[in-house]
């Protein structure tokens, strides 16, 4: 279970003169859900972007079974084992549900090749994120809700080893997170996929994760199992300002 | 379903049966609209399905058409052997100009493809020893009764383009087309799908080529005189892209339709008011695009009437696919 399956080594990324990400060491071990939190604009998207290859790295290197991947090219990397959802759901229109996630049966890393099994394959997919008996709607007549799970359903298609969530949760009501919740935590128990997850709602990413590593501008100020997270300065004062954290310390830690 | 088989029963038969009973001015015409199907059918699978709208792809009908032209009057080749030189060119090509074009995107990526055409289209005619520059080039023609080969390029036409028909209905349901419509939708998540988007672009453009210049050899064949100029006009392409929009882009028979809609439509009208004639094809075509911005073609496939097309809302896109 301890084994390291993805890892990264001073990874940054410059816009510019902006450092959205800087210096970030990261390990991720096989089997577990790491979540990545952080007020808006620490690096949180950019950096899982810069692991599934979407955008390239300024400087370091990230490791994925013991191979580099940085440098790669997008789809070399999703063939590997790795997929992710968009934060800002990319669904491909002109095309069905079903075809929508088929396409990740079909290039993903199993690369089935033959497009009736690969549907086939996809519809116990679409069971397993709640979307039966929609495989033949368009995908542009899908709610918000809807279109975070077949977002979902379309990296899991690719039948990951490592699965990149970006915000799944964002926009839905909390009937939907609870569930949602339990699907990651099936995933990652029942199906063994190991997750890294970026969420903004605390309760959700608390709950699930093994351990969280915290971003603020750019830079890693913070990494542990939830509990030790929640009491930290350095994150009570990137997201509440430093005035508040003195206070609370001053307090006697309320 | 059923129904659908027979209608196309009945329609294949009249395509097979139209040389025999129609004069040849309808025939010739006929074939015209088969050639321009062909080519529309062959731009919808980079710009209907792909969603890369190659301006240019008149380059590979000119280089088709003279690949020919120089292969049977240089060095005495038979047809046969110089369509398929032909297509081999059109594909060599259109994978060169793709490793170099297809990494733009949008208006750059069509106006790239018409710089490489204007580019292909002086090299021709400047390479006045083997082309006949200026001049021209002219082709050994079929010799035989006119009637004959009329019906030929009927039938030349006609299989041409059945083998696009079944070629574009395949790639509405497989894989290679799955990638074509990702790459269309969303070029990103394409990629991060596992789609090697280079790869399947190129691929998409290779394969319209490869139909694109079959017809022009073809073309070549049939008109046996061809320059420059006239194989590789722009407004070659410009009716294929008014076709496709006609039509409706990304389908199977959209630019079938297309083509016999505008083929008609420029008929009738070009007889009637020569002066008018392209005032009325464009009022046509501003029509479609605010009434029926997916084509004619959405009407048989969403089984709608004319009313309502009003509410110009997307709804649930074509299912014919």
């Amino acid at each position: 279970m301890s084994e390291v399956i993805l890892s990264g080594r001073q990874v940054s990324k410059t816009f510019g003169a902006l450092k959205a990400v800087w210096n970030v060491d990261f390990e991720v071990k096989r089997g577990e859900i790491l979540g990545i939190i952080g007020p808006n604009g620490a690096g949180k998207t950019t950096l899982l972007s810069m692991i599934n290859g979407t955008l390239s790295l300024t400087r370091g290197t990230i490791t994925f079974k013991d191979q580099v991947i940085s440098g790669l090219q997008p789809f070399r990397i999703a063939e590997q084992g790795i997929s992710r959802t968009f934060q800002i759901v990319k669904p491909f229109p002109g095309m069905t549900l079903l075809e929508n996630v088929s396409i990740g049966a079909l290039f993903g890393k199993d690369k089935i090749r033959d497009a009736r099994e690969a549907r086939e394959k996809t519809r116990a997919i679409l069971s397993t994120v709640n979307l039966s008996g929609q495989e033949d709607v368009a995908v542009e007549n899908l709610n918000i809700s809807e279109r975070k799970r077949l977002e979902l359903a379309r990296a899991l298609a690719m039948d990951p080893e490592l699965l990149l969530l970006d915000e799944v949760m964002a926009g839905l009501n909390t009937t939907e997170i609870n569930w949602i919740m339990d699907l990651i935590r099936k995933l990652n128990e029942k199906e063994g996929r190991t997750i890294l997850v970026i969420e903004h709602v605390m309760k959700a990413i608390m709950g699930i994760s093994h351990r969280i590593m915290v971003l603020h501008h750019g830079q890693k100020i913070a990494e542990g199992p939830p509990e030790q997270i929640s009491n930290d300065e350095n994150v009570i004062s990137a997201y509440l300002g430093e005035r508040y954290a003195k206070r609370r310390g001053a307090s006697g830690q309320g | 379903m059923k129904t659908k088989a027979i209608v196309l029963g009945i329609l294949a038969a009249l395509c097979i049966a139209a040389p025999f009973l129609l004069t040849g001015f309808w025939v010739r015409l006929i074939t015209f609209t088969f050639m321009f199907a062909v080519l529309a059918s062959a731009l919808n699978i980079i710009a209907g399905f792909t969603g890369y709208a190659a301006f240019g792809n008149m380059v590979f009908f000119g280089l088709g058409a003279y690949t020919t032209a120089v292969l049977m009057t240089r060095l005495g080749f038979s047809f046969p052997p110089a369509l398929a030189c032909s297509a081999a060119v059109a594909v060599a090509v259109a994978i060169i100009l793709g490793m170099l074009l297809l990494r733009l995107k949008g208006h750059y990526f069509a106006l790239g493809t018409l710089g490489a055409a204007e580019a292909v289209k002086y090299i021709v005619e400047n390479m006045t020893r083997i082309t006949g520059g200026g001049q021209g080039i002219t082709v050994p023609p079929l010799r035989g009764n006119p009637a004959v080969i009329n019906t030929f390029f009927y039938f030349m036409m006609f299989g041409l383009l059945i083998i696009i028909i079944i070629v574009v209905w395949r790639l509405s349901k497989n894989r290679l087309g799955y990638a074509f419509k990702a790459i269309r939708a969303n070029e990103e998540a394409a990629g991060v799908m596992g789609i090697d988007t280079t790869r399947y672009k190129i691929t998409a453009w290779a394969l319209s080529a490869l139909f694109t210049g079959i017809t022009g050899s073809v073309y070549a064949y049939w008109f046996t005189y061809i320059d420059a100029p006239t194989v590789f006009d722009v407004m070659w392409v410009v009716k294929m892209f008014v076709i496709l929009l006609i039509g409706g882009a990304g389908t199977i028979w959209g630019p079938v339709i297309g083509a016999f809609i505008l083929e008609t439509i420029s008929e009738l009208v070009w007889s009637r008011f020569i002066n008018l004639h392209l005032g009325i094809l464009g009022l046509i075509i501003i029509l479609v695009v605010l009434f029926m911005p997916r084509g004619i073609i959405s009407l048989v496939s969403q089984g709608k009437g004319i009313k309502d097309l009003i509410p110009i809302r997307r709804k649930t896109r074509g299912d014919d696919r």
